[in-house]
C-alpha cells in the first residue's frame, strides 16, 4: 500500500476540512507516517505515544489557523 | 506459478518417496478412503501454515504436532520431508525433525509463502466453513483479498493514537482542573467577564503596587500584586495574619471535593463491580487463549460471549472489548482527577493551619475540643490520598476537617478591617491570577481536542474508504459468486446470492439471497446442507478466482462427497468453464465422480491417476499404474472375492456409458430412469455389434476392424454375464474367477485406448466430426452405425 497510497491525502485532506485548526506540519507528520509504518503494522503503546507526543508539540508550535486568521 | 510435483517423505501417511506430479496440469486424483490422498493436501498446509494443519490442532498431536505429522512407523534413519517443485524448477524443501521443529530450504519459499490457504485449499469438511462464520469471521476470511489490510492496520494505529494522544495531553486532569477554577472563578467573580477581572487586577495594581513599574503583561500584575500583598500581611500584627491564614483556609472548597470524590467512586462502582466479575471469568480462560493463538487459524471460543472465532479474528475481538471499557475508564480517569483536587485541597489546608501565626488558635482550639480534629489534620497524608481514598478517609475529612474549616470561617469573620481587606484581595488575585493561567491551558485543551478529533475523522474516513472499497470489490465476487450458483444449480429457485456489508457494522460481510422470491439474511435459513455445500464452494472458488492473473493452484479435497449425481455433474461444468486456465488439484474417494471427471476433462490438460488402497504405516502411499480404478477390486481379492468381482462390474458400468456416450452410440429407446440404468451388458452388446464394422485402427496406410479389441469385449462380455452376476447377486465367485473377470474388464477398457499415443479412442474429433479418434489417429470410431 505504501506504493499507491493515494487514499492517503484524501483522508487527510478531508479529517483536515473538519478540524482546519489542526497545524499544517501535522498533516504533513501524519501523511508520512500513514505512507510507512502506520499502514504496514500495529504500532505498540511505546510507538504511539511518541508519535502522540510529536505531535502536541507540532500542534502547539504552529498557531492554529482560525487563530491566525483572526 | 504452478505445480510441476509434491514430495513426501515419512509425512503423514507417506512412507518412502511418493510423488504427487500434475507436471504443472491440472489433476484427478482417485483413492478409496484411507489411500492418503489428503496427505498431499496436508502438505499444501502444513507448508502455508508455517507447520501447522488444522485438523490436527488438538490437544494429542503435541506443541508442533510432532505426534500427527511424521508417519509413526518411520524408521530412525529416514526423516520426514516434504518438497515441493514449482513451474520454474524452483523448489521448496522442508526437514521436519522428531520434535516437529523443521528446517525450511529452496528458492520455491518465496512463491508458496505468497499463497492464501483459504484461497488454495478447500477440503471437504471446510466446505460450509464461510457459510456458517460469523460475519467478523467472513470479513477476517475475505480481507487479504480486499487488499485492505494496510487501511484497517492504519485505521486501528489511528484508533490507539487519538487514545494516546489523550493521555499524554492529560487532557482528563486539565479538563477537571479546569472546572475547579471556572467554580472558583465564579464564587469570587460572579458572572463577571474576563476582561471585568483584568479591570479588577488593573485597579488592586494601582492600589498596591503604585511604586512599581508599570506592566501590562497580567499575570505580571498579578504576581507583582501576590509579592505586594505578601509583604503588607507579613508587616500586619499577629492577629491579621492568624485571620488571613484562617480566612484563606476558610475558603478552601474542601466539601464540595469530597462530595464530588464521592460521586465519582459511586459511579465506577457501578460499572466496575460486574466488569471485575465478568474479567474474573475471562482470567480462567486466557491461558488457553494464549495457547491457541499460536494457529491463526484455529477457531477458539470466546470466554466473554461464548462464540467460536478463528485466533486471527480474536484481536479485533478484543479491540471491540476495549471500546466497550471505554467509558469505564473515563469515569475512572474522573475520579482521579477528582481524588487530586482534593489532595490539593488537603495540603493547602494544612499549609493555613500549619502557619506559626496560627498556633495561638489552634492552642486554644485544642483546648476546646477540636485536639482530635488537629491530630487527624496532621496525621493526614495529602499525597497519599492520591493513591488510596476510600470512603473512611472522606468520612475522617468529613468529621474532623470541614469542622476545622467552619472555625476558621466563623474566627476570621470579626478580622481588622485592614487584613481583612488585604485578605480578600488576595484570594482575588490568586483566583485572578489562576483564570488567567487557565486561559492559556483552556488553548492546549482546544488544540488536543481538535487534534484527537483530527485523527478520530481521519480513522472514520479511512474506515469510510474500506467500506466503500469492500462494498465493489464484493459485488464483483458476488457476481462471480451468482454466475457458478447457475452453473451449479440452473433454473432453481435461489436467486440474487450476495455478499454485503451490514448496515452500521465495520468490520463485517454476511451473504442474504432470495428463496422462491423470499429475501433471506442467511443461506442457512432454508438451504439444505447439500445446497450450503454448493453455496460454499462458488464462494471459494469465486475468491480463487480473484487470484486468477497469480495462476496458482487449487486443490479441491473431497468436496462433493454431499452433493447429488447431477451436481456432481455440474462442478465438472464449472471447474471447466471458470478455471480452464488455472491449475486445478481434484482428490475424490468417489469412484463414479472420477470416472466421470476423466471421460469428461479433456486429457490435453488433465491428468488422471489412482491410489492404491493403503495397506500399513511402512509401505505407505502408493500409485496405481492404472488410471481406472480397478486396483480397488484386486484390492478385495484376498478377502472378498464376490466384492470384487462385483467392483469390476460397477466399473464397467459406469465406464462404458461414458465410453458409450462419447462414442454417440444408438441404444434401443428406453424410458424415463430405466435410461440411466442400463448395464454393461447393454453397452457391450451394442459396442460389439458397431464395433465389428465402425472400430478402426491403422494398418499400414489403410484402417482396418480392429478385432484385439472386439475380442477383448466380447470377453468380457461373457465373463460378466457369467461371473459378473454371480458376484453382485449370489456372492458365489472364487478368487480365481474373480481375477479373470477383473483382467477381462480391465482389459476391455484398455482396448478403448491407443498403444502408441496412450489416448483414448474418443480423445477428439477428425474427419468433419463424422470420427473420433486417439491423438495420433492410429485409432478411429465413426459416430453411430454406417
Amino acid at each position: 500500500m505504501a506504493s499507491d497510497p493515494s487514499w492517503v491525502s484524501t483522508r487527510i485532506n478531508e479529517a483536515h476540512k473538519a478540524n482546519p485548526s489542526v497545524a499544517e506540519s501535522v498533516l504533513k507528520n501524519v501523511e508520512e507516517l500513514l505512507k510507512a509504518q502506520m499502514s504496514e503494522r500495529q504500532l505498540s503503546s511505546k510507538e504511539l505515544a511518541e508519535i502522540a507526543k510529536t505531535l502536541i508539540a507540532a500542534n502547539i508550535a504552529a498557531p492554529p489557523e482560525a487563530e491566525a486568521d483572526k | 506459478m504452478r505445480i510441476k510435483s509434491i514430495l513426501l517423505s515419512w509425512f503423514r501417511g507417506a512412507a518412502t518417496p511418493v510423488s504427487l506430479e500434475p507436471n504443472c496440469m491440472s489433476m484427478v486424483v482417485y483413492g478409496v478412503n484411507g489411500s492418503g490422498k489428503s496427505s498431499f493436501v496436508d502438505a499444501i498446509e502444513y507448508v502455508q501454515k508455517n507447520g501447522k494443519i488444522g485438523h490436527l490442532a488438538h490437544e494429542y498431536s503435541g506443541k508442533n504436532q510432532e505426534k500427527g505429522i511424521p508417519n509413526t512407523h518411520r524408521p530412525k534413519c529416514e526423516k520426514t520431508e516434504i518438497r515441493v517443485t514449482l513451474k520454474d524448477g524452483n523448489e521448496l524443501g522442508i526437514e521436519i525433525k522428531s520434535d516437529g521443529s523443521s528446517v525450511r530450504s529452496g528458492a520455491g519459499a518465496c512463491e508458496i509463502d505468497a499463497w492464501e490457504y483459504h484461497r488454495t485449499v478447500l477440503r471437504q469438511d471446510e466446505v460450509a466453513n464461510f457459510i456458517h462464520a460469523t460475519k467478523g469471521g467472513k470479513y477476517s476470511a475475505l480481507l487479504p483479498l480486499l487488499g485492505l489490510h494496510p487501511m484497517e492496520v492504519a485505521a486501528e494505529n489511528l484508533r490507539q493514537l487519538g487514545k494516546s494522544i489523550d493521555q499524554q495531553a492529560k487532557l482528563s486532569d486539565s479538563k477537571t482542573t479546569l472546572r475547579q477554577i471556572e467554580t472558583k472563578k465564579k464564587a469570587t467573580f460572579g458572572t463577571k467577564s474576563d476582561v471585568e477581572i483584568l479591570e479588577i487586577v488593573e485597579k488592586l495594581h494601582s492600589k498596591y503596587c503604585q511604586d512599581k513599574k508599570e506592566t501590562k503583561a497580567e499575570l505580571s500584575r498579578c504576581e507583582q500584586l501576590e509579592q505586594q500583598l505578601n509583604t503588607r500581611i507579613a508587616q500586619l500584627s499577629t492577629d491579621g495574619r492568624r485571620h488571613i491564614a484562617l480566612q484563606g483556609a476558610a475558603h478552601l472548597s474542601l466539601k464540595i471535593q469530597v462530595d464530588a470524590v464521592r460521586a465519582a467512586s459511586v459511579k465506577l462502582a457501578s460499572v466496575v463491580e460486574p466488569l471485575i466479575t465478568e474479567k474474573l471469568e475471562i482470567l480462567e480462560f486466557t491461558n488457553i487463549f494464549v495457547n491457541k493463538l499460536e494457529d491463526k487459524e484455529t477457531e477458539v471460543t470466546c470466554p466473554a460471549c461464548g462464540r467460536a472465532i478463528p485466533a486471527n479474528s480474536f484481536q479485533m475481538h478484543v479491540n471491540a472489548e476495549r471500546k466497550r471499557l471505554e467509558e469505564t475508564i473515563k469515569i475512572f480517569n474522573d475520579r482521579r482527577s477528582a481524588i487530586g483536587a482534593l489532595s490539593d485541597t488537603v495540603k493547602s489546608l494544612k499549609s493555613y493551619l500549619g502557619k506559626a501565626d496560627v498556633q495561638p488558635w489552634r492552642d486554644q482550639l485544642v483546648k476546646e475540643s477540636y485536639s482530635e480534629n488537629f491530630l487527624h489534620l496532621d496525621s493526614l497524608d495529602g499525597e497519599a490520598l492520591r493513591t488510596s481514598c476510600e470512603e473512611e478517609h472522606l468520612k475522617g475529612i468529613e468529621d474532623k476537617l470541614l469542622p476545622l474549616i467552619a472555625k476558621a470561617a466563623a474566627d476570621s469573620k470579626d478580622a481588622p478591617p485592614d487584613a481583612k481587606q488585604l485578605s480578600i484581595d488576595k484570594h482575588t488575585v490568586e483566583v485572578a491570577k489562576e483564570a488567567i493561567n487557565a486561559n492559556d491551558q483552556v488553548a492546549t485543551v482546544i488544540r488536543a481536542e481538535s487534534l484527537i478529533s483530527f485523527i478520530k475523522s481521519l480513522e472514520e474516513g479511512i474506515r469510510k474508504e474500506i467500506r466503500s472499497q469492500s462494498k465493489t470489490i464484493i459485488a464483483e465476487i458476488s457476481a462471480d459468486i451468482r454466475v457458478m450458483w447457475d452453473i451449479l444449480h440452473p433454473g432453481k429457485a435461489i436467486e440474487d446470492i450476495c455478499l454485503y456489508v451490514p448496515k452500521d457494522a465495520d468490520k463485517a460481510i454476511d451473504i442474504r439471497l432470495k428463496f422462491y422470491d423470499v429475501d433471506q439474511d442467511s443461506p442457512r435459513l432454508t438451504l439444505s446442507e447439500g445446497y450450503r455445500n454448493g453455496l460454499g464452494l462458488c464462494i471459494f472458488l469465486a475468491m480463487a478466482k480473484r487470484e486468477g492473473d497469480k495462476d496458482r493452484p487449487l486443490f479441491l479435497d473431497d468436496v462433493v462427497v454431499s452433493f447429488d449425481r447431477l451436481h456432481r455433474g455440474m462442478v465438472v461444468g464449472l471447474i471447466e468453464k471458470e478455471f480452464s486456465k488455472r491449475q486445478v488439484v481434484i482428490l475424490t474417494h468417489d469412484r463414479e465422480w472420477y470416472t466421470e471427471l476423466r471421460q469428461l476433462l479433456d486429457e490435453k490438460t488433465w491428468v488422471f491417476k489412482t491410489l492404491l488402497p493403503y495397506e500399513s504405516p511402512d509401505i505407505g502411499i502408493r500409485w496405481s499404474h492404472k488410471t481406472t480404478t480397478f486396483a480397488d477390486a484386486r484390492g478385495q481379492l484376498k478377502d472378498r472375492p464376490d466384492s470384487a468381482g462385483n467392483d469390476a462390474r460397477k466399473i464397467m458400468d459406469v465406464e462404458l456409458s461414458f465410453i458409450a456416450d462419447r462414442l454417440q452410440l444408438k441404444l434401443p429407446y428406453m424410458r424415463a430412469e430405466k435410461n440411466d440404468k442400463r448395464t454393461a451388458h447393454d453397452f457391450l452388446v451394442c459396442l460389439i455389434a458397431d464395433g465389428k464394422s465402425v472400430y478402426q485402427k491403422k494398418f499400414e496406410k489403410d484402417y482396418v476392424i480392429h478385432s484385439e479389441a472386439i475380442e477383448a469385449l466380447e470377453k468380457a462380455d461373457r465373463l460378466l454375464l457369467a461371473w459378473g452376476n454371480r458376484a453382485s447377486h449370489s456372492f458365489d465367485i472364487v478368487r480365481p474367477e474373480a481375477t479373470k473377470l477383473i483382467d477381462a474388464c480391465e482389459k476391455a477398457l484398455d482396448s478403448f485406448k491407443c498403444l502408441s499415443c496412450d489416448k483414448r479412442v474418443t480423445f477428439t474429433e477428425a474427419a468433419g466430426s463424422k470420427w473420433v479418434q486417439c491423438q495420433c489417429g492410429n485409432m478411429r470410431w465413426q459416430y453411430g452405425k454406417t
